[in-house]
């Protein structure tokens, strides 16, 4: 095992210093003001001032801790938190230390080992207290070593398979999600939900309120429209008005907090900012050639990586999984039953994007409406192979790109960016050159 | 200890072990119904009951696995790969229908996609049998109206509702088949059979009809109590893995040296028989608790209902040390083995973690090598190089 490795201060502040100079959006400015001082709220009532928190799979009704006033942490999230820091190579090898090999995925389990990872202080956001509540998907079986370190009840959700695939689910999702889904595979989520929502009832001290509840899913499905409305505009616009790293920091910053009304207000903001910049031709880059669309888990180890290829290339990355998924996968209308919707709205979540013909048929649809002339596809999660396979057939060129999305032991940035060039040459140039002609 | 003779009840477990679809092509050809299951959470008995010929479909893990390989992600357990390569060469065509189980749902919406692609015409008419494997009442409901739905489909594949008389009947047949295997399991313990022959002997039982099964097995019992061979005296083993154990390399591997595996977590090897089927109840809920209650597979939840019936096996004084097999195909069993290394340890346990590949030649020498220095420590009572290290 090799020995373990931090990122230091200085790389760490060089890291931001170009961060900073790359940001073009105000509205990420505004996020970052919001995550402190939500930060700063969240050390004073969990960290110091005691109050229990929860840590929960992406996957999971946040909603429901929303209603209930529990402070929460999404697994995968904080770890996409420790591998910007540039720590996610230290933290994998602490859980190689611990004995949990390498193939096992470190995606969400980086949360893991900062909890286990007592003794060093150099932590996002100074490391996470014990928390009272864990709820991840069964498959996560990191949770139960979470479980077993801090004493937290584990709720395990089940998925129920999805035996009726229908390639064209977007199609359907918004208003026909009962067809969709299959009311037996609702009924399930259904069930487990309500453990769920005991287990956090107990700890909020309070019964959940439906009404409030509903208010929640309504809010998100109005955040989910303002991304609907921004992926038409990056899509339709003659270039690209924002970069890709920004409109995923930005997406997956609300997201982290859909159902709140600081989140409808961001993602109200988020798509008046990329209006006015689409309606007063402000382009990412004004130079743009290529359009790439990046498939799979976000590079959250390096997302300024995505504007590497702008000036010599004029090639953009115009579009990922996580804005496309908030309008097509989240959005559930006519909620009588905010519970069920919720249900349906997770019951094929992320799942969608993996699964043979569905996260094909998407990427495909997806790939037409932005334009797209080639694809980056990020290696390490199933499904991944369809999709790519799918993309070329339908013509659209793809790069299988192996590096892990968190872990910062995968990367080699001469390597990525050699290969991403040769791709851009060898492959995108003469591809887009075959379709004008 | 046991050795195969030709023309012996063992010869015949051998044969359909080693010739897994034998019986089944056998049953397609005198024109009776055959019906695949993948996985062991299955219920075997409904498709007897629907008059119909069960058979376990395995992975040939040694077949190449070109078009697999242009669809099939890596990350995957190999398993997945040569399924799906035997879906798409049209090796299930004969069957009339095929039931894949919850652990291989990935397997399933690759087939469902391939098919629906026009690139594997041969496939079968297939369905999934989605058994969530936790045991909590949240999720009973779901698992009884899929049961609900399995048995209304073989309802219509033998064009009449399967009777209760006809689920009894077929409990029966499959009880008998566990208390021989039950049999197998005293006479390994006793250091009687050897963990290779173990594992064809109960593993022949997924490829053969059960009344015939359960009389070959019965003579095999009584062929190894009137013989006087006895085990090597190398350490005897409880084996826990994180694949399942459908074929025999690691066996042999293990045993080449002169240590015995006494039993195995695992479906293929000394889980099989589990505890028998309910007669008093309603037999379908009595075949519903068993492949939901009964069943050693890795969605097992809570952790304490996946690893009870390990942890009482390891406490027997006939086992020596407990091997973990955790090849590099795992994504889940590697986060419970420092807990449950540890837990071994406090047991006054010794383990022997292996994170070979018992399918490549260097992984196999790797394993006999490891095995070697832990069947030495143990001799000379020392720590063993891992042991050493923690």
């Amino acid at each position: 095992m090799s020995a373990p490795t931090k990122s230091s201060d200085a790389a760490r502040d060089e890291a931001r210093r170009k961060h900073e100079s790359l940001t073009q959006l105000d509205v990420s400015r505004t996020l970052r003001a919001y995550q402190r001082e939500w930060f700063a709220g969240l050390r004073e009532n969990v960290f110091e001032g005691g109050k229990p928190y929860a840590v929960v799979g992406a996957l999971v009704p946040h909603e429901i801790l929303e209603a209930l006033d529990v402070p929460f942490i999404t697994d995968v999230w904080y770890s996409g938190l420790v591998a910007a820091r540039r720590q996610s190579g230290y933290y994998s090898n602490y859980l190689d230390k611990c004995g949990y090999h390498r193939n096992l995925s470190r995606y969400a389990a980086l949360t893991l080992a900062v909890m286990l990872d007592e003794e060093n202080p150099d932590k996002p956001w100074g490391g996470l207290p014990k928390p009272s509540l864990l709820c991840t998907s069964i498959n996560e079986r990191s949770t139960e070593v979470m479980s077993a370190f801090s004493g937290a009840p584990f709720i395990p959700i089940e998925q129920p398979v999805l035996d009726k695939p229908t390639p064209e689910w977007w199609r359907m999702s918004r208003w026909q999600w009962e067809d969709l889904d299959g009311d037996y595979r609702i009924d399930a989520l259904v069930a487990q939900y309500q453990d769920f929502i005991a287990a956090a009832e107990k700890i909020a001290g309070k019964r959940l309120d439906l009404d409030r509840l509903r208010e929640i899913m309504d809010r998100v499905n109005a955040q989910e429209e303002f991304f609907d409305e921004i992926r038409t505009i990056i899509a339709t616009s003659p270039k690209l008005p924002a970069r890709l790293g920004e409109v995923m920091g930005q997406v997956m910053g609300i997201q982290w907090h859909r159902g709140t009304q600081w989140a409808y207000d961001q993602a109200r903001a988020f798509r008046d900012e990329i209006r006015h910049r689409a309606d007063n031709q402000m382009w990412a880059c004004p130079n743009e050639q290529y359009r790439l669309m990046y498939v799979g888990q976000g590079l959250w180890q390096n997302l300024d990586f995505f504007t590497e290829f702008e000036e010599k290339y004029g090639a953009v990355f115009v579009r990922s999984n996580y804005l496309s998924i908030a309008s097509d996968g989240y959005i559930r209308y006519g909620a009588r039953d905010p519970i069920r919707a919720l249900a349906s709205r997770y019951v094929t979540m992320s799942e969608q994007m993996h699964i043979p013909g569905l996260g094909s048929a998407w990427a495909i649809d997806e790939a037409r409406t932005h334009r797209v002339d080639g694809g980056l596809s990020i290696a390490g999660w199933w499904g991944v192979k369809t999709v790519n396979q799918a993309l070329e057939e339908a013509g659209i060129p793809v790069l299988d790109f192996p590096v892990d999305a968190v872990d910062g032991n995968t990367w080699d940035d001469a390597k990525m960016r050699a290969l991403v060039s040769r791709f851009i040459e060898d492959r995108v140039a003469p591809s887009k050159a075959r379709k004008a002609f | 200890m046991h050795t195969l003779k030709p023309g012996t009840a063992f010869g015949k477990l051998v044969f359909h072990y080693e010739n897994r679809l034998s019986e089944a092509r056998k049953a397609h050809a005198a024109g009776r119904r055959v019906v695949g299951r993948i996985g062991h959470t299955v219920p075997a008995e409904l498709i007897v009951a629907a008059g119909c010929t069960p058979v376990l479909i395995a992975a040939d893990l040694e077949r190449a696995t070109p078009v697999a390989d242009i669809y099939v992600d890596p990350e995957l357990p190999p398993e997945t790969r040569t399924l799906f390569e035997a879906g798409v060469a049209g090796d299930f065509e004969f069957l009339d229908y095929l039931i894949l189980s919850r652990p291989y749902d990935k397997l399933y919406y690759f087939l469902k996609e391939i098919y629906r692609l026009g690139r594997a015409p041969k496939m079968p008419p297939f369905m999934i049998f989605d058994l969530m494997q936790s045991q909590r009442e949240a999720v009973r409901a779901y698992n009884w109206g899929r049961l609900q739905a399995l048995v209304e489909r073989l309802g219509r594949l033998a064009s009449a509702p399967l009777e209760a008389d006809a689920i009894r009947f077929a409990i029966n047949l499959s009880n008998r088949a566990r208390a021989m295997q039950r049999q197998v399991a005293d006479l390994r313990q006793n250091g009687r059979i050897s963990g290779v022959d173990a594992m064809q002997a109960l593993g022949a039982g997924y490829f053969m009809h059960p009344a015939e099964y359960a009389e070959t097995l019965g003579a095999y019992i009584a062929d190894v109590k009137a013989s006087s061979a006895r085990r090597p005296s190398g350490p005897r083993i409880l084996l826990a893995t994180a694949e399942p154990l459908q074929q025999l390399m690691l066996h042999q591997t293990l045993e080449a040296d002169g240590a015995t595996v006494v039993a195995e977590d695992d479906n293929w090897g000394a889980r099989a028989p589990g505890e028998d089927i309910s007669d008093e109840s309603d037999p379908l809920v009595a075949i519903f608790d068993k492949y939901w209650r009964d069943v050693p597979t890795s969605g097992v939840y809570p952790q304490a209902a996946r690893e009870h019936w390990l942890l009482e096996q390891a406490a027997r004084a006939e086992v020596d040390v407990v091997v973990f097999y955790v090849p590099p195909s795992d994504r889940l069993m590697g986060w419970d083995i420092p807990r449950l290394t540890e837990t071994m340890r406090q047991k006054g346990k010794p383990v022997l973690t292996l994170f070979h590949d018992a399918m490549t030649e260097k992984g196999r020498n790797n394993i006999r090598q490891e095995l070697a220095a832990l069947a030495s420590s143990l001799s000379q009572n020392t720590p063993s190089t891992q042991e050493a290290r923690r």
